[in-house]
């Protein structure tokens, strides 16, 4: 598999706190990669880095073998890449509709009845986003990410306050929409959900870089274990 | 150009009563109306930037303004040249439009947001109005025009054509001139509201940068947003300024950059109709208190500002609007 993404010494400081350090990842095409960790391990930093959200002090950031480190937040999504942050981000008074007007970006899309379909948001299409239940916000901002058929895409936190059968099937559709050809990049903390859906898991640690594997690997190493799964 | 009547049966019948206005009024009225028509489109401006945009200019009077002085100096320049009373009007929000561009992309581009773009827009204002009420001496003029300091400017041509029947923006032309152009730019805005670019700018009042991150370049879209506005104050002080003939410091100054702001909130900043409406109607109230003191159309004006924010935050005449339309059957 080509890489897709790919970290080099990655680092962004804020003021003199380091909120990632020298964190160098590789990413290919069709995974189904997680980054998880503790609080405050820099997971999302590192997301926002990668997206253009935050300006790295040091580091490489190679999107399909090209620098993108120059480019704006908007200019990196247009290379292909789709984003949900970790708040839910839709536009609360616009339609479900409207919402995904805004997101029709790219000259190729997913079929809008297909996906409104696949994520419950069928007979919504004239509600207003902000209307909708917490997990469906969830849903549409996912939908948002990966309605023009990007190739890459960040989930931050994408079932933080959805139940055990909203997460169950957001699963399922991230994994539909992994066998379509995207490649996912998720920041989460549900292991359960890690473990649906994760081909393979990062664990950043203090802003580093502590371990990568697969979930197995990930679950039985010590360390990981004794920093963020709470058994040792 | 389509128009959907079923839809927009309550602006076609608006319109339609203020077309037939002139068999039942005067002149002396149809001059009053057209006055208080020549501010809606300082308003609909500050209704693209503000209610579509969520970037609340304080200071939409300086191009208003800007767009007045330059309209007066090019078409006193050239009087008697054929065509400058059209020409002119072109010239002068092609100004008007340059320097909301560059105001705009320093804002935008500068990362300058919220209450800021008010702060900055408010002190442009400011320094227009001042700089202008010290030029009254000679030595401030530009070819023939003398801005005449705190007097004012004034001596420019109508606009329109001089050699044509009913070809002068003046009397019932200048009322008709104005309902139009006021028609043309709300189905104008509607479109705009309605369209993608619209529809990126509508969200970018809701999250910046998760507009961003779908992939759109929202400091373009604003600054467009934002020239948009500076081009209707524009229009307003061309009209403004061809209505009465003269142009002043004043209309820069405080009071004036405040009563826009005013006129939207009441109206109801994200429905461009219900400004429309508002607007006219706003105007007219403050002249007919001012006839007992211009301070108390002041006071009257930061009432309904404080009454309106507190009590209908989404603008009382979109409230009356909203009530109408679910009452008469008909309307909907």
């Amino acid at each position: 598999m080509a890489k897709i993404l790919e970290t080099k010494l990655l680092t962004k400081k804020f003021g003199g706190f380091t909120a990632v350090e020298k964190v160098s990842l590789t990413v290919n095409e069709g995974e189904v990669r997680f980054i998880i960790g503790p609080n405050g391990a820099g997971k999302s930093t590192f997301f926002k880095l990668v997206i253009g959200y935050h300006t790295a002090n040091e580091g490489t950031i190679l999107y399909k073998n090209e620098n993108i480190e120059k480019l704006k937040l908007h200019e990196r999504i247009k290379l292909g890449m789709g984003v949900k942050f970790q708040a839910p981000g839709v536009f609360s008074e616009l339609t479900v509709l409207q919402n995904l007007k805004l997101s029709d970006n790219r000259e190729k899309s997913f079929n809008l009845d297909n996906l409104l379909s696949d994520f419950s948001l069928k007979d919504e299409e004239e509600t207003l986003a902000g209307d909708l239940s917490h997990g469906k916000k969830q849903w549409l901002d996912i939908a948002l990410a990966t309605l023009s058929m990007p190739d890459l895409v960040f989930l931050d936190e994408p079932t933080a306050g959805l139940s055990f059968e909203e997460t169950k099937k957001t699963g399922e559709i991230i994994q539909k929409l992994n066998k379509q050809g995207i490649t996912f990049i998720i920041v989460g903390h549900d292991m359960d959900f890690v473990k649906q859906i994760a081909t393979r898991v990062s664990v950043l640690h203090l802003g580093k870089m502590f371990f990568e594997g697969s979930v197995s690997e990930v679950l039985s190493d010590k360390g990981v274990n004794n920093i963020y799964l709470g058994v040792g | 150009m389509k128009i959907n009547i079923k839809k927009n049966k309550l602006p076609i019948l608006i319109f339609l009563i203020f077309g037939i206005v002139p068999l039942f009024l005067d002149s002396y009225y149809l001059d009053n109306i057209s006055y208080f028509m020549c501010w809606s489109f300082i308003s609909l401006g500050l209704a693209v930037i503000w209610g579509m945009g969520g970037v609340l200019s304080f200071g939409q009077t300086a191009f208003f303004g800007l767009a007045g002085y330059s309209f007066g100096v090019i078409s006193i320049n050239f009087i008697g040249v054929p065509g400058v009373g059209i020409w002119s009007v072109f010239l002068a929000l092609f100004i008007t439009g340059i320097f909301g561009l560059i105001v705009g992309y320093f804002l935008f581009y500068g990362g300058i947001y919220d209450v800021f773009v008010g702060i900055v827009t408010l002190a442009i204002t400011l320094v227009f109005e001042t700089f202008m009420q010290q030029t009254a001496g000679p030595e401030y003029t530009i070819g023939v025009a003398r801005l005449n300091g705190f007097n004012g400017m004034q001596g420019m041509p109508t606009i329109g054509f001089q050699d044509t029947k009913f070809g002068l923006v003046q009397g019932i032309t200048q009322y008709y001139f104005i309902l139009t152009l006021a028609a043309i730019i709300l189905f104008a805005l509607y479109k705009f509201k309605n369209s993608k670019i619209g529809l990126i700018f509508l969200a970018s009042k809701e999250d910046r940068d998760r507009v961003a991150s779908l992939g759109h370049n929202v400091k373009r879209v604003q600054l467009i947003g934002f020239v948009i506005a500076s081009l209707l104050a524009g229009v307003s002080g061309i009209l403004y300024t061809n209505w009465g003939g003269y142009i002043t410091p004043s209309s820069m100054g405080l009071v004036s950059a405040a009563l826009p702001v005013v006129w939207v909130a009441a109206s109801g900043k994200k429905d461009f109709l219900s400004v429309f409406v508002g607007c006219i109607f706003l105007v007219w109230l403050s002249q007919m208190l001012a006839i007992n003191g211009a301070q108390f159309a002041i006071i009257a004006m930061g009432l309904i500002l404080v009454i309106t924010t507190r009590f209908f935050p989404d603008g009382l005449i979109l409230r009356a609007k909203n009530i109408l339309i679910n009452k008469i059957k008909w309307l909907q």
